[in-house]
């Protein structure tokens, strides 16, 4: 699941559109709208808001694979409507900062500094936000750093100021900037899907297995070992339904533990048949 | 291959930084303070890193030579490494700075001048005693050499040195700068070799073992000591047929008369590492199979490890005189 945490329903409005996402009906006090791949929060302005809801979110549905914050930002001179990626965001108001590590090649990262009100000094280094810092702090409690990204469309520089930007002109900018914005999107996640195990069990071989604790009185350092010795047999290739066959030859569940393990080290793998 | 590069201030303006720089120029750039505030801190993947690094150059502060592990001796009364880079271009599944560090960023450090000065003044304290310097414990110590040029740099500064050794452990092939320098007597390079079955299946992006075979005898050729680190030796049901096939390769492709020396070590890692390690690849078969806790360490049975030692030793010694043999538990 894809965690997308917005700050205004103009800035939503077409990221739902495109991803079809409907409305839920008990997500008060936020809004939130939802498919099978994506989970998409209106905030509200502001730091404290996106943390809030954040850590709203986590607590309501739990981990994701990627958190992201989408919104809208203003630099001297970046074109509006062009997108940038944190990878750097920087606390205005109190200095601190946090590196976000970008696993894509060949896109445009960027520093955004999240202040209270819309910047008039605008350094040309940064790009201004009001919302980004409050978001990794909360996400952070939640979620390894490569999982967090803040991606921002430029909405006013020097020339198009912050003071002329109304609500139909954000939703044209943020609509013009979706498709780049969710290509950027599905380039980091499938970043982080290069980090999938090719090692890993097939997912059938780990839901594959049987409750031992239901057929066999088991204390909870032997529900310990047992878990342990279950990831190295389905780790060596092993089946862990063929187990339950051998579970009756055994007096105790101590004797068939230890059974377990002196197999797993007794008996090396072969790389000419390799799980 | 590298995302983006991180620059310490500090070294904004170093003469080596310029030169990374160069290399990764159309690389976004970020300044920063200390590396530390990206290398360590808390809720990093560094599996999900690992596919993507970025490159911190920095400044080492601090200690920078180190008393080196009881497994890395080879001879000599005293044993120090040092590190001008943490972490590694090569992914090898029993690298046991997945278990270190909690960024797989490169980390490179530039001021390489402090370094010599501590090898230095460690040598001038050893006296006349024979004194070792490893590389190649953080990360690979050739991999890199096209950007860091850090042997270039440093193998020269070892010919004011007599009494002191520098021994270069790796795996790659990235000998250009070696073969274009006079070899010096003093220093050895050390190739870490397994059977091909493991380089293929655990040594993720590292050259395969014809590559580094061949890279051994060049340096040979060209007069530099070499020696071969089997180490880790895994335990698996071809093992036999795997480490005969790669000691004989070693005999016909290198003049093994003139190897400095083969070490021989079973795959084990300090608990705290081995666990993280599993954490990281719960369905590899390396850390679930043979593997028991024993003394602070995870690593094969008693049985397995003499099993494994004792069958390589013996293939060894039949080309090779055992007083270059080394054993390491
Ligand atoms: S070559 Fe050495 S340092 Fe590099 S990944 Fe392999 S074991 Fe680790």
């Amino acid at each position: 699941m894809i965690n997308i945490l917005v700050a205004l329903n103009a800035e939503a409005k077409s990221i739902r559109q495109v991803l079809k996402l409907r409305a839920l009906q008990d997500s008060a006090p936020w809004r939130c709208y939802v498919n099978d791949r994506y989970r998409l929060i209106v905030t509200g302005t502001g730091s404290l808001n996106m943390a809030m809801a954040t850590s709203w979110l986590y607590g309501a549905y739990g981990a994701a694979s990627l958190w992201v914050n989408i919104g809208s930002a203003g630099h001297k001179t970046a074109e509006v409507g062009s997108v940038v990626i944190a990878n750097k965001i920087e606390d205005g108001k109190s200095g601190q900062t946090w590196f976000i590590p970008i696993l894509v090649n060949g896109i445009s990262p960027g520093t955004i500094c999240t202040v209270e009100r819309a910047e008039v000094e605008c350094s040309d280094l940064n790009f201004y936000d009001m919302e980004a810092s409050g978001f990794i702090q909360a996400a952070l409690r939640v979620t390894e750093r490569e999982r967090i990204h803040s991606i921002k469309i430029v909405s006013d520089n020097a020339i198009e100021r912050s003071d002329d930007l109304d609500e139909l002109r954000l939703m044209e900018i943020i609509e013009a900037a979706t498709e780049t914005v969710l290509t950027r999107l599905q380039q980091i996640f499938d970043s982080l899907g290069l980090g999938v195990d090719k090692t890993m069990p097939k997912s059938k071989t780990s839901r594959e297995g049987f409750n031992l604790g239901k057929l066999r009185r088991i204390s909870s350092a032997q529900e310990h070992r047992w878990r342990e010795l279950k990831r190295r047999w389905s780790a060596v290739g092993w089946s862990i339904d063929s187990l339950r066959q051998t579970l009756d030859s055994h007096k105790s569940t101590t004797d068939f533990l230890d059974w377990m393990e002196s197999e797993l080290l007794s008996k090396p793998i072969s790389l000419e048949r390799k799980p | 291959m590298v995302t983006q590069v991180y620059i310490e201030e500090a070294v904004r303006h170093h003469a080596r930084t310029a030169k990374l720089l160069e290399h990764y120029s159309g690389k976004p750039h970020l300044y920063l303070e200390r590396h530390q505030e990206v290398f360590n801190p808390r809720g990093q993947n560094f599996r999900l890193q690992k596919q993507n690094p970025s490159l911190i150059i920095a400044e080492k502060h601090g200690t920078r030579i180190h008393s080196a592990p009881p497994a890395y001796g080879t001879g000599g009364e005293q044993h120090y490494y040092f590190s001008h880079m943490l972490n590694c271009v090569y992914d090898c599944r029993y690298c046991f700075l997945q278990g270190m560090y909690r960024s797989a960023n490169y980390l490179v450090f530039v001021n390489f001048e402090d370094f010599v000065k501590d090898i230095d003044a460690t040598v001038e304290a050893a006296g006349d005693s024979e004194v070792w310097f490893y590389s190649g414990y953080d990360c690979d110590s050739l991999a890199f050499e096209p950007i860091t040029g850090f042997a270039e740099f440093f193998i020269p500064k070892f010919s004011q040195w007599p009494n002191a050794i520098l021994e270069l452990r790796t795996k790659s092939t990235q000998i250009r700068a070696l073969l274009q320098m006079q070899p010096l007597d003093n220093v050895v390079i050390a190739f870490s070799l397994n059977s091909d079955a493991i380089a293929s299946n655990i040594e993720e992006r590292a050259p395969s073992i014809e590559k580094r075979l061949d890279a051994m005898y060049k340096l040979q050729q060209a007069g530099w000591k070499v020696a071969a680190r089997l180490d880790p030796l895994i335990w698996y049901a071809e093992f036999e047929q795997g480490y005969e096939n790669l000691i004989q390769r070693m005999v016909e492709q290198l003049d093994c008369e003139a190897l400095h020396s083969v070490s021989l070590g079973s795959f084990r890692l300090p608990d705290g590492f081995f666990k993280i390690l599993a954490k990281l690849y719960p369905g590899h078969w390396l850390f679930a199979s043979g593997i028991q806790a024993r003394e602070g360490q995870h690593g094969y049975t008693e049985k397995v490890t003499e099993l494994l030692l004792d069958y390589c030793e013996e293939k060894v010694k039949q080309s090779m005189p055992s007083t270059k043999i080394y054993r390491h538990q």
